[in-house]
């Protein structure tokens, strides 16, 4: 179907979609010969006022990665509009010849993300743009735009949405009907960061990983709360310093020790490791994630103080995590140790993992986690001897350190040592820190 | 292994009632403190019943409405709120939960004075100037058998003053109430002072 009475001013170079009612074409408009793509509407489909609120939409932004708007005009069957004709390559087509470097996956992720903080932020209402998938996501040289404003909504229209979006790639909200809000766009986003690390050379980047995981969260509450905290999280991937409002400090460092399972040590692990830094000068704080350890300190340790929601105890520092009913107290800028216990999801922005390892028969890993062989990944096996430590380092081709036999809640010289041997590469992460 | 464990801030689960000697004696206040940091500072469920005929409580805390068992109930800012005058009702989340329950008490009396014995902790509020003075003995020679007076805790509303004279009539201590500035935003330099009233 192509629209009549555009011939005097546009000249059809190629049709790009066609249904009876609508049509995506490639034209010349001849007055200065110059693509651009012509999107028509019959008047009488039930969607045809979708094209005036895409118009009016774009209308609104002005982006080098958005295409331009040149007209909205009408026939008598048909409402058209005429936007850039955006050249390059989409992100799909690239990804099937090609695969990414980490920090081309960062670039398009990070400038996606200012796209999309674009359409949420600068009109005079968030728009939701409800159709992140790598089809529309174009690459032209070094630039990224982003195309196909089809179904975009602005917020304030969000709440009674049709279920629109393609499955896969659209927030599961989205696709039951339910009202939405710029969740919709972060999970849109995290699929298709998703879709590039599979293609990429970062495949097994556990940060990025948790960029997607916590992106793409079923429920849209336990998603970063907007685009810029994870344009932020991004960016400290990328090496930025990043310090507007919500961005990550360069002093904020986070260590997660992560258990192959349960009481192989994590928490002593963890709560030494804090003291270790403690006494570096390193100003350490322990969090835990999984259950309420440093209560329990502040309950049965004797002259442990409490300030400011962290308890002091000799070179230990852990934060309590007060419910609401608490004033609200601000985590102390500084480096946080993560006691994960064995759960498998690390806390967002971790710069290390401590991997452990129990050495006992009963603790065996079945599998290891596929971000194992990371570099910023280290391997400790506890309650191990010299041949069940150098048995995994085979096992699992990585360097492994051996935890000490530990006597009492004393931090020990020995446990010095191991953690010395870790971080003995690591000095710039902790630059700024140290006094 | 060295064990240091000297410091006394261990909690067992309990069911806490708390009676006032006499009307605005800060019991809802001292409950809220209690509910709010057993759910936010000791992070375990807690449910808040309001024993009283007209509820102070429903405009602050009856937004969000709950079930709680076969109850209805409310929940804010974490705790669940049962607000009722039936006896029954207590007993039977009494019987049922397993968790803490704090009992704000409007008054003692033939009734619910079965529900207060068989709470693990009995706090009694009043004050001890000497113009209340007769009020508070009133209240425990009327209400509190002699032999479980051990079992109840006293708290005196004001500074304390003649906590030995209370010792020689009762052989009881009598404590003084912690100030709490705002039960719902508590500060840790109030933390002790919920602690030892919980213990």
């Amino acid at each position: 179907m192509i629209p009549k009475g555009i011939d005097d001013k546009y000249e059809v170079i190629r049709i790009l979609q066609e249904t009876a009612a609508t049509a995506v074409l490639l034209v010349n408009y001849k007055k200065v010969g110059a693509l651009r793509i012509l999107k028509a509407i019959h008047k009488a489909d039930s969607n045809a006022n979708s094209i005036l609120s895409e118009a009016h939409l774009l209308q609104g932004f002005k982006s080098s990665q958005i295409p331009t708007l040149y007209e909205v005009e009408e026939t008598d069957e048909f409402f058209y509009l005429v936007e850039e004709f955006v050249e390059g390559i989409s992100l799909r087509e690239y990804l099937q010849k090609n695969k990414l470097e980490r920090n081309q996956l960062l670039h398009i992720s990070i400038e996606l993300c200012k796209i999309v903080e674009c359409l949420h932020t600068a009109g005079s209402e968030p728009v939701i743009y409800r159709d992140m998938k790598p089809e529309h996501v174009y690459l032209a040289g070094d630039d990224i735009k982003l195309i196909d404003f089809g179904i975009a909504i602005l917020k304030s229209n969000a709440k009674n949405a049709k279920a629109m979006g393609t499955k896969g790639w659209a927030a599961p909200e989205q696709l039951k009907g339910e009202a939405l809000d710029e969740g919709c766009d972060i999970y849109g986003l995290g699929k298709v960061i998703e879709f590039m690390q599979m293609n990429s050379y970062g495949k097994d980047d556990f940060r990025i990983k948790q960029i997607v995981e916590y992106a793409t969260k079923e429920n849209p509450k336990d998603r970063f709360s907007a685009v810029e905290e994870m344009r932020a999280s991004l960016e400290s991937l990328q090496g930025a310093r990043v310090n507007d409002k919500i961005g990550k400090k360069h002093l904020e460092r986070k260590i997660a020790v992560i258990g192959g399972g349960p009481s192989v040590g994590t928490t002593r692990i963890a709560m030494s490791l804090c003291r270790f830094f403690n006494r570096k000068k390193i100003d350490c704080y322990y969090r835990d994630i999984e259950k309420d350890t440093v209560l329990k300190l502040w309950k049965n340790l004797k002259n442990a103080k409490l300030r400011k929601g962290v308890l002091y105890h000799d070179s230990f520092q852990g934060i309590l995590e007060y419910g609401e009913t608490v004033e609200h107290y601000k985590a102390p800028d500084g480096l946080y140790i993560y006691d994960c216990g064995s759960s498998k999801e690390i806390p967002l922005g971790t710069d290390i993992i401590l991997y452990v390892v129990g050495g006992a028969p009963w603790q065996q890993v079945d599998e290891y986690p596929a971000w194992i062989t990371d570099e910023n990944v280290y391997v400790i096996n506890n309650f191990s001897d010299r041949v069940t430590a150098i048995t995994l380092a085979r096992e699992i081709k990585k360097k492994v350190y051996r935890y000490p036999t530990v006597q009492d809640s004393e931090f020990s010289w020995n446990e010095e040592k191991v953690f010395s041997a870790i971080f003995k590469n690591k000095k710039d992460l902790f630059i700024g820190q140290q006094q | 292994m060295v064990n240091n464990n000297k410091n006394n801030k261990k909690t067992k689960r309990k069911q806490i009632c708390v009676v006032g000697v006499s009307p605005k004696s800060g019991v809802t206040h001292i409950c809220l403190s209690l509910a709010n940091f057993i759910h936010s500072v000791l992070r375990q469920k807690v449910i808040y019943i309001e024993h009283r005929a007209d509820s102070s409580l429903l405009g602050v805390v009856g937004e969000n409405q709950v079930k709680i068992g076969e109850l209805s109930g409310y929940k804010y800012k974490g705790v669940n709120y049962v607000l009722t005058n039936d006896v029954s009702t207590i007993y039977k989340l009494m019987s049922q939960t397993n968790c803490w329950i704090i009992i704000d008490m409007s008054k003692l009396t033939k009734e619910t004075k079965t529900i207060f014995n068989n709470c693990n902790r009995r706090i009694v509020i009043g004050s001890l100037r000497p113009w209340c003075e007769r009020d508070y003995y009133r209240f425990i020679d009327k209400n509190i058998e002699q032999r479980e007076i051990n079992q109840v805790k006293f708290y005196n509303i004001n500074k304390q003053k003649n906590k030995n004279h209370f010792k020689q009539i009762y052989g009881q201590n009598l404590y003084e109430i912690p100030y709490i500035e705002d039960p719902f935003s508590l500060k840790e330099e109030e933390f002790d002072g919920l602690i030892d009233m919980l213990q």
